[in-house]
Order: structure tokens, then sequence, then C-alpha cells
């Protein structure tokens, strides 16, 4: 091993040693990566022009017209949850299933899957709906394993269901890598893949997923009638036919007209998240819950939650370009391709990694710093690009949901009373993680489940 | 609304604390600014989409305007949002230690992680900017933006204020171990 390879080794765990200080992940990961770039130059082993790059990297940042997406996209999604319109999704869904025994349980799955298609940011479903649905639920006398089971498997359905932002900064990330990994074979007019064909490659496994876990669901009603009751007779809300209409269909409409002309090839994901975050305006207007103040907490949000994505994505840049500058890149992709197995072994290898990073790190730093030095290797292997991403975000998506680390689970933890036993919330989530890795599997044995046209 | 930097009690007044309340209020003075920027990002992508696809009317500076925009959003929005402490930390662990071990952790952050990492951001950003500026660079596209300039001296920029969010934040630490009381951060 040489001194390059040995800082390359030590960057890296010094970084996850340095993040468990606490302080902002961005920074850690351009300080941790300065620190090592001055090691590295005073033992004449890093050349210290590679830090030159940063602020034209920056500067391509700024340039990037696919990450536009992510203002507008949060934005879209945060108007949507403050303007209540989950809220009242929810307990209309309620209302029209709440009769069927497990109909609550399937409400919440079916929100679930709409509002991950809306927001798309970690935990802010899971947050939403353990808030109002899981009190609920508890009371009617759910299996409390059930119960946050559900919640938090339908929560991490945001990080799949496009459009979503994890498949935004996946997307953009994977179409570097595959132009790089093409460069490097000698392809010259590479190949191209867009956002919008990874959205198209996530249906299909998205719906998947959503089918098997709506079988459980129903399947625990059957067997367990006492697991999942349904609304005692009394409690059933009657609602008319025009309020439910008016309920349901504009968003759902919304998300429709935003997924349909992304699938349709009309409009390009960040034309589509500009139409769904002033259509969401018009929604939340016209439902009457827009006023100054909310425009006002919308923006807000949407320039912090925006600036934490793009700093991540600036530490990410420098971290690469130093990780680069010890030649770490072509070492893991050595590594990789010096694993028995094969390219099977280098899949798992890389997914196994990335399954334990996430109880340690969310979605948005694995994608910015992890995927950019494996995925190459991986494409160069042969990897289909669209079904790698993928298989990265169902990855991420179980290990989010796996306890005891699991972020969902967490999230979850700090909005639910506190007479919800931690360890049913563990045990509520095993059966979702096994359907997980049933698609997992599925994915990798069928890889034609990644459908593109 | 109790402020803590004028009640007589604190006097002689703290020259630190008060240091740190005035970086905060420049930086929710430059957040305000970016609600207009956020704002302007929505209306204008929407805007342009809406003049391409109804009217087939398209103009790269139209574009490049909302690049910008959302260029100041996030290279100022950082420093605003670590003011209001809102970029995601991993605090499985330190979320459970004390305040004096929490306040030297972000004392630690900020001399090992943030002042190195920033400082080369605003260098490297200066001179970036300088090149630009030396040659009046304009957007490469005809009918784009002039004075491009004006958007790569954000990078400086963004460097420069993140340090003025970080000295606000070591400030309030210091605060801290020296045993005074920590005022309101809202």
């Amino acid at each position: 091993m040489t001194l390059e390879d040995g800082l390359a080794l030590c960057l890296f765990a010094s970084l996850l040693g340095a993040l468990t200080l606490g302080y902002p992940v961005a920074l850690t990961l351009g300080g941790v990566a300065l620190l090592f770039a001055g090691i590295g130059t005073a033992l004449g082993a890093f050349d210290p022009a590679f830090l030159a790059a940063l602020p034209n990297r920056m500067f391509g940042i700024v340039a990037n017209e696919t990450l536009l997406a992510v203002p507008l996209f949060v934005f879209m999604g945060v108007m949507l949850e403050r303007s209540r319109l989950a809220e009242r999704l929810l307990t209309t869904m309620a209302a029209l299933f709440g009769s069927l025994r497990g109909g609550l349980a399937l409400s919440v799955l079916a929100v679930g899957a709409v509002l991950a298609a809306s927001t798309g940011i970690v935990g802010a479903t899971v947050v939403t709906m353990g808030l109002i649905s899981l009190p609920t639920m508890l009371r009617l006398g759910y299996d409390p394993k059930l119960a946050s089971g559900v919640i938090a498997a339908s929560g991490t359905l945001g990080q799949i269901i496009p459009p979503s932002l994890a498949l935004v900064l996946l997307g953009d990330v994977l179409s570097n890598a595959y132009q790089q990994a093409q460069l490097k074979q000698g392809v010259f007019s590479p190949e191209t893949v867009s956002v919008g064909d990874l959205f198209v490659g996530a249906i299909v496994p998205g719906l998947l997923m959503v089918s098997l876990y709506a079988s459980y669901i129903i399947w625990v009603a059957w067997r367990r009638p006492e697991a999942a009751p349904a609304l005692p007779v009394g409690e059933r809300p009657s609602i008319a036919p025009k309020a439910l209409v008016s309920v349901l269909l504009p968003p759902l409409l919304l998300i429709v007209a935003v997924l349909g002309s992304i699938l349709a090839g009309i409009a390009t994901p960040t034309e589509a998240a500009a139409v769904g975050a002033v259509g969401a305006s018009g929604l939340a207007f016209a439902s009457g819950e827009l006023n100054l103040r909310r425009l006002r907490e919308t923006l807000d949000s949407t320039v912090k939650v925006t600036s934490m994505v793009y700093l991540i994505l600036i530490g990410a840049a420098l971290f690469s370009l130093v990780f680069r500058g010890f030649g770490g890149d072509e070492r893991v992709a050595e590594l990789l391709q010096g694993l028995p197995g094969g390219l099977l072994g280098a899949l798992i290898a890389v997914n196994l990694c990335m399954f334990l990073l996430g109880f340690v790190i969310d979605f948005i730093e694995i994608t910015f710093v992890v995927v950019p030095i494996v995925a190459p290797a991986l494409l160069i292997m042969g990897v289909d690009p669209i079904w790698l991403g993928v298989l990265f975000a169902v990855n991420l998506q179980t290990s989010f949901l796996t306890p005891p680390f699991g972020f969902a689970l967490f999230y979850l933890r700090g909005v639910a009373p506190p007479e919800l036993l931690t360890t049913d919330l563990y045990r509520g989530a095993i059966p979702f993680v096994v359907i997980q890795l049933l698609v997992l599997t599925a994915l990798v044995v069928f890889p034609g489940l990644v459908w593109v046209p | 609304m109790s402020d803590p930097l004028i009640e007589p009690d604190l006097q002689p007044p703290r020259l630190p604390l008060l240091l740190a309340a005035g970086l905060e209020s420049m930086l929710d003075a430059i957040g305000k600014l970016l609600l207009v920027a956020a704002a302007l990002v929505v209306v204008g992508e929407f805007a342009a989409v809406a003049l391409r696809y109804g009217w087939s009317f398209s103009r790269p500076w139209l574009q490049e305007s909302v690049l910008a925009a959302n260029a100041a959003l996030f290279l100022l929005g950082a420093a605003y949002t670590l003011r209001h402490d809102e970029h995601v930390r991993v605090d499985l662990w330190s979320r459970r230690w004390s305040p004096r071990a929490q306040a030297w952790a972000e004392l630690v952050g900020f001399g090992l992680f943030l002042l190195p990492f920033c400082t080369l951001i605003a260098w490297g950003g200066w001179f970036y900017f300088m090149r630009s500026w030396g040659m009046s660079e304009g957007s490469n596209q005809p009918g784009g933006l002039p004075a491009l300039y004006l958007v790569k001296a954000l990078i400086p920029a963004a460097g420069l204020l993140l340090i003025a969010a970080g000295i606000a934040r070591a400030l309030r630490a210091v605060a801290v171990l020296t045993d005074k009381p920590l005022d309101a951060q809202s």
C-alpha cells in the first residue's frame, strides 16, 4: 500500500470519526478533506493544484439546470405540507376506508405514496403521518407494531416514488458518473441518462413495493382482525361525495400533471417542478390556506432546505477532489474489480457499505459522497445506470427502515406518544424490511423490473 | 422579548455576545432578501416554462436570471441556514453530551472544519471572481446575461458569510464555556 492509498483510506475513516462530533456534515466534509490535503501536501503525496478547481466546481453547481429542481420541489413539498393538504387528504381517506378492517392502515399507505411523490424530503412524511394518524390508530386498538410499521414504511416511500428529491439528486450524480465511465472506456460521444429516465425506471419497483405493503396489511387484517380494527359504527364519519372529490382530486391532479409531463418527455424535471410549485400554491390558495405569513414561512423553509442540500454538495465536491487527488477513485475501482464473485460481488459489497452508511448519514450525503466514487467503476463493469440508481434508492430506503438505527424510525420515535414502546416500533418495522429485501432481491434477479421504454 | 444583552445585570456589556448578535442580525437581514430570491426562482422558472410552452418564447437571459437567483439563494443562504442551525448534522451521539461538551465540539468544528474550508472558498473564490471581473465576463451564450462576474462574486461572498456565521456560533459557544447565560438564539 502506498502513502497515497493510506491517506485516502484514512480520509474516509477520519470523515466517519469526525461526523460523530455533530458539526454540520457539509462543513465536516470540506474541513476533513482540506486537512488531509494539507497533510498530503506536506508529505509530498498530494498536489495542491487540485484545490484550485473548487471555485470552478462551485460554479458548475450554480449553472446546473437539473439541480434547479431542488428549490422548486422543496417549495412544492413545503407548501403542500404547510397548507395542511396532506392532513386533509389523510382524514378524507380514513373516512373513506375506515369502515374496513385495516382500512386506516391502507389509507396511511396510500397517502404516504402520494405525499412521498410530492415531498420526497426525508422525514417530513413520517413526521406528518406520525402526528396525524398514529394516535388515531392506537386509540382504535390497532396493534402498535402494525401501526408504527406502516407509518415508517410509508414514509420512506418518498425515496423511491417519483418525483422524489432523492431521485433528482441521484439522477444528476449518476448521469455524470455514466459520462465519466464511458469516457474512460474510450467512448467519446457518450450516451446520457437523465433524471427523467430514473423516474421512469423507479415506477414499477415503487408500485411493486406499494402493492406488497398493501398485501401485507390486508393479510394481517384478515388473519388477525383484532390487530387492524375498523372504525366503530358510531364513529364512521359520513362524507359527501362532493367533498371527497374536492379534497382528493386536486392534489392527485397536481401529482399526475407534474409526473406525467416528465414521464411523457414533455418537460424536464426542473420545468415540471416549477409548475408543481406554482400549482401547489394555487391549491393552497383555493382551499383558503394561503396567506402572506404562510407564504413567507414556505419561502424561508425553501431557502434553508435548499441551502442545506447545496452546501453538502459543495462539501462533497471538495471531498471528492481530494479523494481523487490521492488516487482514491482508481483504487476503489481496482478494489471492486478484484472482488471475488465479479460484478455481483462488487454490487453486494457496494450495497452493503451503503446500507451501513445509511444508519449514520442521510440520502443526500451518500448520493454526493459515495455514489460518485463507486458508480463509475460499477458502470465500467457493465451495470445499467438506471437500474443501478433504482437499486441504490431501494437499498437506502431499506436502510432507513432497519432497526435499530433507521432514520425513519428515529423520526417516528420523535413524534410518537410515549406509550408506544420502542421495541414495538422496531418489531413493527421488520415485516416491511423483509418486503424491502424481497424487492431488492427481485431487482437483482429480474433486472427487467426497472422498466424503461 | 427579553434581550439579555440590554439587561442591566449583565453589565458591563459583553462584547463577544454583542458581536455575535450583530453578526446574526446581519445574516437575518440577508435572509429576508433571500426570501425574495426564492420567490424569484419559483416565479421566474414558472414564467420561463409558460413562455416556452405557451408562446414558444425562450431567451437565454431568462433562464440565466433564474439560475442567478438560485445561486444567491443557496450561496448566501448557506450562512443564513447555519445561523439558524438548520444544516444537517449527525447528532446520534453528540445530542446526549453536556452543553459544555457540545460547546467544545462547536469550537473544534469551527477551527478545524469551517474556518479552513470557508477560507478556501473565500480565497479561491476571490481570484476566480477577479479573473472574471478583469475581462468583464458575460454569458457565453448570445442573448445571455451580461456581468456574469456578479454571479461569480457570490462564491467568495458565500465563504465570508459562512465564516461570519461560524464566528457568531463560536462566540456563543465560548459564552457557554465561560459560564455566562446563553441568550435567546432566535
